[in-house]
């Protein structure tokens, strides 16, 4: 059996901005040759974890490998070998020929080998040479900067990719042209590459691998829901109402807050039938709004729609086969009172 | 009102034909111009640079005491310049006072606080993620310090040309630390100031004329190369 090298290594570590700490991740391996999908709300601490890879942050504690060799004193030779996208990315003031060639030159890399590349980057995103290239910065759509910018590191064929938020902000075509780009990147290259997104049914489809990010913890490998809410004590249950049904869950102990409760798609049965009601069991109606392959694990990845609750839960395609699912159907979900847990 | 349109008719006249004293006053001002700029842009771009750029305990008073030295007035300037470059100052050695090197000490001392207080605004007012771009592309040290000047260079000709007005422009320096000097140290300023007050306003519209023109054709030249450069 191959053993799988992981291209970065977070022990326990930490970052701050101020006194707010941003993340803290115990443990977390970022496999060399993986596509990498980082998941989680809004100020989860995706861009932070990101950026803290990228060695353009520097943590507060634990340990940063790139390789097996901790980042420390050696990030300049880390950032030439893996580079950010960032969520709104930044062109030069310079024609977009100049702005791809910037860091080629920053490599000591031929002036005729600069211009190859730079065609070849920007065919990779969609765009050709002839009419984009002598283009200055100013002439260009969102989308079209988006693209350039990502022609900017693709020209440097980076060991490792990190994406943050590469799609959000950009029409369909743009979308489609950045993720071929960069998946193939991945195929051509062997790039590794870590894209916080979220476009879930991409990364679904291309991820070896998800983390999901809560607060800044890296809370699971793999998809998680996230049931936020305003959960209610009753006895020894914590209780979501929602339009028409409810969701309950087993009381943390302590003081912890009520705000979010994590449930692994897998723990979640899907039927056309609704199963009998169990005490120690959810029992949940919904509509079944889309099916995507999880290329992780090979599964099928259903959302379910339950007043307006969206689960994911997690099953072999042959159980989609055998129950003949399909979005627009109405399903009913079961899962234990006991998965539910409290972040 | 005929004084005025046969000053102006007289003034073309004395351009046309290549008047020496005129011309004399324009090559005196282009001189000590270019001697000015040339010591302002050598000094305020790097310290306007490493104010903008640099991040260090008291750089809210230093910036505040650049942004205060933007009001210097010229004759105070001129006053201060004067007591040490005369006989009686520490250089009064030096042969300075009445010449234009003497002027140009003067004239750098009012536009540097331009350039300086200019060049930092510039700096300080990039974006946010041009640094964090540049380091993702792998770029530290002086190599991200030259990307960030050239991200900035719009604005720095903008700072070199407001420096520019206020040499070009200026007459209490220039008539304290050179004493109006005819063929030496009398500039286009200088000239027009003495001319009016003689009531050769032929000689004043003349020079005020050129003035004009130098500038203008300095200004249109830059713009020239600025488009080129967007293009």
């Amino acid at each position: 059996m191959t053993e799988v090298r992981n291209v970065f290594s977070l022990r326990n570590l930490t970052h701050s901005y101020g006194r707010h700490p941003t993340l803290d991740i115990a443990s977390l391996d970022i496999p060399e040759g993986g596509v990498v999908g980082l998941i989680g709300p809004n100020g989860s601490g995706k861009s932070t974890l990101l950026k803290v890879l990228g060695c353009l942050l520097a943590r507060r504690s634990g340990e940063l490998l790139y390789g097996g060799v901790s980042v420390d004193g050696r990030e300049r030779a880390v950032r030439r070998e893996v580079t950010l996208l960032l969520q709104e990315p930044y062109l030069m003031r310079r024609s977009v020929y100049a702005n791809i060639a910037y860091g080629l030159k920053l490599r000591g890399i031929a002036s005729s080998e600069i211009a190859s590349r730079v065609s070849d980057s920007l065919a990779r995103v969609g765009m050709a040479a002839d009419s984009f290239a002598r283009r200055p910065w100013f002439r260009l759509s969102g989308g079209e900067v988006q693209r350039v910018s990502l022609a900017v590191r693709l020209a440097l064929r980076p060991k490792v990719l990190l994406l943050d938020e590469p799609t959000a902000n950009v029409d369909e075509t743009s979308a489609a042209r950045i993720k071929e780009a960069a998946w193939h990147a991945w195929n051509d290259w062997g790039t590794t590459i870590v894209v916080a997104t979220h476009d879930l049914v991409w990364l679904y489809e291309v991820a070896t691998k998800i983390v999901s990010l809560y607060r800044g913890r890296a809370i699971s490998d793999g998809a998680e829901n996230l049931v936020q809410g305003d959960w209610v004590r009753a006895g020894d249950r914590a209780i979501l109402a929602l339009r028409g049904q409810t969701i309950e869950a087993t009381l943390p102990g302590g003081d912890q807050p009520l705000v979010c409760a994590a449930l692994n798609p897998s723990s979640i049965a899907v039927s056309r039938e609704r199963p009998a009601s169990r005490a120690d069991h959810n029992v949940l109606s919904g509509t079944l709004t889309q099916m995507s392959i999880e290329r992780a694990t090979g599964d099928i990845l259903g959302v379910v729609d339950c007043d307006g609750v969206f689960l994911r839960a997690r099953f072999p395609l042959s159980s989609a086969h055998d129950l003949n699912l399909y979005p627009g159907l109405a399903v009913h979900l079961s899962f234990p009172v006991s998965t539910l847990t409290f972040l | 009102m005929n004084y005025i349109s046969d000053g102006f008719v007289q003034a073309i006249g004395l351009i046309l034909s290549m008047d020496e004293e005129t011309w004399s006053a324009v090559v005196v001002t282009v001189k000590l111009t270019m001697l000015s700029m040339s010591v302002t842009l050598a000094l305020g771009l790097p310290l306007g640079f490493l104010l903008g750029y640099l991040d260090f305990p008291g750089k809210p008073v230093v910036r505040t005491v650049v942004d205060t030295l933007l009001a210097l007035p010229t004759v105070v300037v001129g006053l201060l310049v004067y007591a040490f470059i005369s006989n009686r100052g520490p250089l009064g050695g030096y042969g300075l006072l009445f010449s234009i090197r003497g002027m140009a000490i003067g004239q750098t001392i009012l536009a540097l606080p331009i350039v300086v207080a200019l060049t930092a605004s510039a700096i300080e007012g990039l974006d946010n993620r041009l640094k964090t771009t540049l380091a993702t592309l792998g770029a530290n040290g002086w190599r991200m310090a030259a990307s960030c000047l050239m991200e900035s260079r719009f604005a720095l000709l903008v700072a070199a040309m407001t420096a520019y007005g206020r040499i070009v422009a200026e007459v209490g320096v220039s008539m304290m630390l050179g004493g109006n000097i005819k063929w030496h140290t009398r500039t286009i300023t200088t000239a027009i100031t003495l001319e009016t007050g003689k009531g050769d306003f032929a000689l004043g519209m003349a020079l005020g004329i050129l003035l004009l023109a130098m500038s203008f054709a300095l200004n249109a030249a830059l713009s020239f190369i600025r488009r080129r450069a967007d293009a």
